[in-house]
C-alpha cells in the first residue's frame, strides 16, 4: 500500500471519528462521498480542514476540481503530494 | 372500606385505628428497620402498623428539629423509612428534595442545591444519623399531631430530566399532592382497598411516590417496603396471603416472565403502569398473562397525573382526563394543553410538549413528544420520526435515537436487532449493517442527519420507570470501541504433555498498537507483548492472582506487522510464575517471567 494513501486513510478515520472501519477496509479507488464510504457534506468540511492543517493544502480551488480531488483516497494522495512537491 | 381515608395534609393529626397496617417488611434480612414482630396482617408478622409508623415519624422529627437546614435531600430505598422521614420533614415545614437515583454524579450535583442530606445515600455524602429506636413519649406524639402540614408551601422538589436533557427541580405543595391522591382514590379506591401495594418502580419519582406511598397512606392501605426487581418477586408477598395491587411500568409489563406463580396471579387485584405508554399489544398480553387489565396513567413530574386508559381486546383505548383535569389541543402546535388541580396554578392553561389527536368524545391519542425535534448540524429532525422509519426495516426490532454533542451534533442509534438483523450482522459484519440502515433512513432524511454511530444491544437500557435513561444510552457511546484489533489472531493453540500452552499467533497489520510505534517502521511494543502473555496465561491457566513484577525479560528480535509468531507459556503454581517465549522461524524474539502476587 502506498504510504501516503495509508496515512490519508488513517487521517480520514481519525478526523471524522469513523467507527467500525479500519484502514484495510478502505479501497484507494473507492468513492469517499455519498457512495462507497458514504461521507457527507459535513465530513467534507472536516476533512478539508484536516488536510489544510496537516499538509498545508489550499481549499480555494474551483469546486469541480475539489470534487475530483476528494473523489477517492488515490486522488486525494495525488492532490496532497502535488502540494508537497509544489512547496519544495 | 373508604371510611379510613384521610387527606394527606391531615394524616398526622386525624385519628386512625392504631393497629391498621401501614407497611409490610419485605427485606427479611435487614435487622435494622425498626419493626416489631406481631400478628397484625393476614398470616404475617412483619407488619408496621399505624402506631409504629407515627412513632417513626416522631423520632425522625425529633432529630431533624435540631437542625436549621431547610432543604433536605432525601433518598432511602425502604419506603417505610422514606415515608417517615418525608412526613417528619413536612411536619417541621422543611422541604424534601428527591433525587431520582443515587448515582454519584447526580448526588454530587445536589450538594450545591440542598442544605443537608437525610436517608441512605450509599455513603456518597454525610447524612443525618438515624434516631434511636427508643419509645417516643406521649408528648412528642401529641406535638406531631398538632403540627399542621402546610398545604400551600413548596415542601417537595423532585429532580427530573428536563427537556434539555439536564436535571431540573420540580416544586410541589402538599395541596397539589393531596388533590391528586384524592382523584386516584375517587377513580380506583375500591380496587386498592385491602390490598398490599407492591411495586417495581421507585418511590423517588412522582409516580412511585403517589402510588406506592402517599395514596396508600391516605387510603389506609398497606404498602410493601421494598421495590420488586423482578415480577416473580411478588410471589413472596402473595405467599403471605395478601391481595395485591401492582405499581409497575412498561419496563416490567412488556417483559412478563413465562412462569408466573399461579397463587400470586390469583391474588392480583389491580395493575397500574406509568412512565411511558404501554404498547397496546403488551397491555393485552399482560392482561392475558396476569389475569388483570392494566390501568395506564399518563402524566409527568411537572404536571402530575393527566389522564388514564385501559386497553380492551375489542378496541384500542384512548386517554381520558383524570378528575380535576381539563384537556384541549393547542393549535397550531397540536400539543396538549391542560388545566389541573394537580398544579399550583389550576386556572391557567399549560402547554405540554406532547402532540395529541382528539376524538369527538374528548379522549385523545398521544403522538409523541414534540420536543424530540432536534437539530442535527442545524437540520431539524424528529427523532420519533426517524425511529419510526428504522422500525420499518426488517433488521430492526426496537430502536432509540439520541443526540451526541461531540465534534459534530449527530444522531446515534441504539438498536435491538430482529433475528434477520442478527444474522446479517453475523454474516456481513457491523459496517455493512450500519450502511444498510443508513441507506434505509436516507429515504426520508438527509445524509448529514443520518445516525453515524450504531450500537446493537440485546435490550434498550431503561430505568425501572420505563424511561430511557440518557445516561445509560450515552454510556454506550463513551470510549468508542476502536475497530482496530488489540489482540493477535490466534491461529492455533495446543497444550504440551507438561501442561505448557503453545499459541500460534498472527500479528495483524492494523493492530492498534502499531499506531505511532513507529510511523515509518511499525514494531510490536514490548509492553504489548507482556500484556498478551498476561492475557493468554490468565485465560489458559485460570489465574486469579495479581501481577507482582517481571523477571529476566529479554527482547532479542523485533516483531513486525503480519508476522507469524509462536507464544509458549508455562505456569509454575508453586513459585507463582509464568514463563514465556515468543519465537518464530528466525529464532527467539522475546522471553521472560511474570511473577504473580500470591497475597491477592
Amino acid at each position: 500500500m502506498n504510504e501516503l494513501e495509508r496515512e490519508l486513510k488513517q487521517l480520514i478515520i481519525d478526523t471524522l471519528e469513523l467507527e467500525d472501519i479500519s484502514v484495510a477496509d478502505i479501497d484507494s479507488h473507492e468513492a469517499l462521498f455519498v457512495e462507497g464510504l458514504g461521507l457527507d457534506s459535513i465530513d467534507a468540511l472536516e476533512l478539508g480542514l484536516a488536510l489544510q492543517k496537516r499538509y498545508g493544502t489550499k481549499g480555494d480551488a474551483e469546486s469541480e476540481k475539489i470534487k475530483e480531488h476528494f473523489a477517492c483516497v488515490h486522488n486525494l494522495a495525488l492532490f496532497v503530494s502535488s502540494h508537497q512537491n509544489g512547496d519544495r | 372500606m373508604t371510611k379510613n381515608v384521610i387527606p394527606i395534609e391531615k394524616l398526622l393529626s386525624d385519628q386512625r385505628e392504631k393497629h391498621s397496617p401501614v407497611a409490610l417488611r419485605s427485606d427479611f434480612h435487614d435487622q435494622h428497620s425498626g419493626y416489631h414482630e406481631k400478628c397484625s396482617g393476614p398470616h404475617d408478622n412483619a407488619v408496621l402498623d399505624w402506631h409504629d409508623w407515627l412513632n417513626n415519624v416522631a423520632r425522625w422529627r425529633q432529630v431533624l428539629e435540631q437542625h436549621d437546614a431547610q432543604r433536605w435531600a432525601l433518598y432511602h430505598e425502604d419506603a417505610s423509612v422514606f415515608s417517615a422521614i418525608l412526613f417528619a420533614l413536612w411536619s417541621l415545614g422543611k422541604t424534601a428534595c428527591l433525587p431520582g437515583n443515587c448515582q454519584p454524579a447526580l448526588i454530587a450535583s445536589l450538594k450545591t442545591e440542598v442544605d443537608a442530606f437525610v436517608g441512605d445515600f450509599d455513603g456518597l455524602v454525610d447524612t443525618l444519623p438515624p434516631p434511636s429506636t427508643q419509645t417516643v413519649d406521649a408528648e412528642q406524639l401529641a406535638a406531631l399531631a398538632h403540627a399542621p402540614l402546610d398545604s400551600n408551601k413548596i415542601l417537595l422538589q423532585i429532580y427530573t430530566s428536563g427537556s434539555s436533557g439536564k436535571p431540573q427541580l420540580i416544586p410541589k405543595s402538599i395541596g397539589q399532592l393531596s388533590a391528586e391522591v384524592g382523584h386516584l382514590q375517587q377513580l380506583w379506591g375500591e380496587q386498592l382497598a385491602s390490598t398490599l401495594v407492591v411495586a417495581t418502580v421507585s418511590h423517588q419519582h412522582i409516580y412511585g411516590l403517589l402510588f406506592r406511598i402517599l395514596w396508600p397512606l391516605s387510603a389506609g392501605v398497606c404498602f410493601d417496603t421494598h421495590t420488586c426487581k423482578y415480577l416473580e418477586d411478588i410471589k413472596l408477598r402473595a405467599d403471605k396471603g395478601w391481595a395485591l395491587a401492582l405499581i409497575s411500568s412498561p419496563t416490567h409489563l412488556s417483559r412478563i416472565p413465562t412462569a408466573m406463580d399461579e397463587t400470586a396471579l390469583k391474588q392480583l387485584r389491580c395493575i397500574f403502569s406509568s412512565g411511558a405508554p404501554l404498547k397496546r399489544d403488551d397491555s393485552l398480553l399482560a392482561n392475558e398473562r396476569l389475569g388483570t387489565a392494566v390501568i395506564e396513567v399518563y402524566g409527568s413530574t411537572e404536571t402530575g397525573g393527566i389522564a388514564w386508559r385501559q386497553q380492551s381486546p375489542q378496541m384500542a383505548a384512548l386517554w381520558q382526563a383524570m378528575p380535576g383535569v381539563q384537556v384541549r389541543i393547542d393549535t397550531p402546535s397540536e400539543c396538549l394543553e391542560l388545566r389541573s388541580e394537580h398544579l399550583a396554578d389550576s386556572v391557567t392553561w399549560q402547554l405540554t410538549p406532547d402532540r395529541v389527536r382528539f376524538d369527538a368524545q374528548g379522549q385523545f391519542a398521544l403522538l409523541g413528544r414534540a420536543d424530540r425535534i432536534v437539530k442535527a448540524e442545524g437540520k431539524r429532525t424528529s427523532l420519533d420520526e426517524m425511529e419510526a422509519t428504522l422500525l420499518q426495516h426488517p433488521a430492526v426490532d426496537a430502536v432509540r435515537l439520541l443526540m451526541l454533542e461531540g465534534k459534530r451534533t449527530e444522531i446515534a442509534a441504539v438498536v435491538v436487532l430482529s433475528s434477520d438483523g442478527a444474522s446479517t450482522l453475523a454474516s456481513q459484519g457491523k459496517r455493512h449493517l450500519n450502511e444498510a440502515l443508513r441507506k434505509h433512513c436516507l429515504q426520508r432524511f438527509e445524509r448529514p442527519v443520518l445516525p453515524r454511530r450504531w450500537r446493537y444491544v440485546a435490550q434498550l437500557p431503561v430505568n425501572s420507570q420505563g424511561k430511557f435513561e440518557r445516561q445509560a444510552l450515552l454510556k454506550l457511546f463513551q470510549n468508542p470501541p476502536t475497530s482496530q484489533p488489540r489482540l493477535p489472531t490466534v491461529l492455533g493453540q495446543e497444550s504440551t504433555a507438561s501442561g505448557d500452552i503453545h499459541l500460534q499467533l498472527h500479528i495483524p497489520e492494523d493492530l492498534l498498537f502499531f499506531d505511532g510505534h513507529f510511523d515509518k517502521v511499525p514494531i510490536l511494543p514490548g509492553v504489548v507483548q507482556i500484556h498478551w502473555v498476561d492475557h493468554y496465561a490468565r485465560q489458559s491457566f485460570s489465574l486469579t492472582e495479581g501481577f507482582l513484577r517481571l523477571e529476566s525479560i529479554k527482547f532479542k528480535q523485533i516483531i513486525n506487522p503480519g508476522q507469524e509468531i509462536t507464544l509458549a507459556l508455562s505456569y509454575d503454581p508453586a513459585k507463582g510464575k509464568i514463563s514465556f517465549v515468543y519465537s518464530s522461524a528466525t529464532g527467539e524474539h522475546a522471553s521472560g517471567r511474570i511473577v504473580l502476587d500470591s497475597t491477592q
